[in-house]
């Protein structure tokens, strides 16, 4: 479970995330939402403890990511696929992070295997596709086997197939009993993968709820979606005629 | 700790830059050394036979004033490649701890600076004494002391590198103020001619380090008479100023978003 407590950061004079509560629930996977700019990979990352918050606290399962000692046993994240040295080979990207939290190195095959990439494991990680970046960066998460897992943007670059895969693999994770939370612009490819959404606009919560009620007396997903987030898209384009 | 030094030992080596870094270091020792041994080699009617010997160990630290910076570029590229790819993030994810993160990056570089500057100094030697003929004289325990000192700088200086690495996050950024700090700058100040200017470029990190060495760079513009410090007391002078460097990198990277 995650748990943001009155979470704020701003720089300056833009608040990027403003006083976010929220819990990121075990068991299903929830959607995080919004306009570009809502604040989600903010978020993320004072999640992962890479950012610090201006005020607010973010744990998981009542802790700090910072006071985690094995962290990749415990959260799993894939922030940006492409954020891989692009001169180490595939299979040594991993054995490094795997080296970091004490994990076999065994189970580095495992998860190259499971995520399809054990053919490509010798290649330099920068002559990979983006949808093979992608995989990576979830064999990163898989690693440690933890009980809670982020992805921002998973799906980008994939093809018809790697994006079923990964909507299976994350049904199947939250039916394990993980938390998983997935950011994604793709309603449709939400409305096929979520159970519950969170939506930010303008770093504020518009919504927290499951996904079935979210989209009530609408269409679709993008249709509810487009209703809520009205007021807090950024920039827009002039109208097509 | 251990597995955190084991993580960045594994990634320094994989990848090709530490690789072409080592290379290019020794490339540059044998291309000061190589010269110099041959340059020996030529008989000089005008001096005698003992005037004209080549000890090699002062071809050791010859040309280390630029190769220094094939170690110094290695040492900086384990932070600053990281942040150029976004990778530090995962780095951070392994182990969010960063002065755990700082050390063990610290302590890999430190092993290879160590062993290389040692490495480094035979090498120049040897090639020294192939190259000089009949004039060339290896005195292996002063190869040795040599090679301990030229290890001992750049043990200091990589830790500087890294430091500065931190504060910057830019590669670019970083060579150019160790650049500036080992090379440039005495040599601009002590060019001008100027008191106030020769007296600030004493405690420089590139006078002070070179003076330790014994390649100093206010003796190549004759003004080592002025010095305030002993070959010991640069060492001392340019081991604090690598300290503050990695202080200050160390605060620049606990309280910086990553």
């Amino acid at each position: 479970m995650i748990t943001l407590d009155h979470l704020t950061k701003r720089y300056g004079a833009t608040t990027a995330v403003d006083d976010l509560t929220v819990q990121i629930e075990p068991g299903r996977v929830t959607g995080f939402l919004g306009p570009n700019g809502a604040g989600k990979s903010t978020t993320m990352r004072m999640i992962l403890g890479l950012d610090r918050p201006t005020s607010g606290t973010a744990t998981i399962d009542g802790r700090p990511y910072v006071s985690l000692r094995r962290p990749l046993r415990e959260v799993g994240a894939l922030l940006d696929a492409k954020a891989v040295h692009p001169g180490r080979r595939v299979r040594t990207h991993l054995v490094a992070m795997a080296r970091s939290n004490s994990i076999p190195v065994a189970r580095v095959d495992e998860v190259l295997e499971r995520v399809g990439l054990t053919g490509v494991a010798r290649r330099r990680a920068g002559n990979l596709s983006l949808g093979m970046s992608q995989r990576l960066g979830i064999a990163g998460v898989l690693l440690g086997d933890p009980r809670v897992m982020l992805f921002d943007e998973p799906v980008n670059g994939l093809d018809p197939d790697g994006v079923m895969w990964i909507r299976k693999l994350l049904r199947s994770l939250a039916a394990e009993g993980r938390t998983v939370l997935v950011s994604s612009h793709l309603m449709s490819e939400m409305q096929q993968t979520a159970d519950h959404l969170v939506v930010l606009g303008r770093g504020r919560l518009l919504a927290d709820s499951p996904l079935d009620s979210f989209v009530a007396g609408h269409g679709s997903l993008e249709e509810a979606y487009f209703r809520l987030t009205a007021g807090s898209v950024e920039y827009t384009g002039s109208e097509v005629a | 700790m251990l597995a955190t030094i084991s993580s960045e030992w594994t990634k320094l080596w994989s990848v090709r830059s530490t690789w072409w870094c080592l290379i290019g270091a020794a490339a540059l020792m044998a291309l000061y050394s190589v010269p110099l041994g041959f340059d020996a080699a030529e008989p000089n009617p005008d001096l005698s036979h003992a005037d004209q010997l080549l000890h090699v160990e002062d071809v050791a630290t010859a040309g280390l004033l630029f190769t220094q910076f094939a170690l110094i570029a290695l040492a900086l590229l384990t932070v600053t490649s990281e942040y150029a790819s976004g990778s530090m993030r995962t780095t951070l994810q392994c182990e969010p701890r960063r002065g755990r993160v700082l050390a063990a990056k610290l302590v890999v570089v430190e092993a290879v600076a160590l062993v290389a500057g040692a490495l480094l100094a035979f090498l120049g030697a040897g090639l020294g004494y192939l190259t000089a003929g009949d004039y060339g004289v290896f005195d292996l325990s002063a190869v040795a002391t040599t090679a301990g000192k030229v290890s001992v700088y750049m043990g200091v200086v990589v830790a500087l590198a890294i430091g500065l690495a931190v504060a910057l996050r830019s590669t670019a950024g970083a060579l150019v103020v160790a650049f500036l700090a080992l090379f440039l700058l005495p040599m601009v100040l002590m060019m001008s001619g100027m008191d106030l200017m020769t007296d600030v470029s004493y405690y420089l990190p590139g006078t002070a380090g070179t003076e330790y060495l014994g390649i100093g760079i206010a003796t190549l513009f004759g003004l080592d008479d002025g010095l305030p410090y002993d070959a010991a007391g640069g060492l001392g002078l340019f081991a604090a100023w690598s300290a503050v460097t990695l202080l200050a990198g160390y605060v620049v990277f606990r309280r910086r978003d990553a």
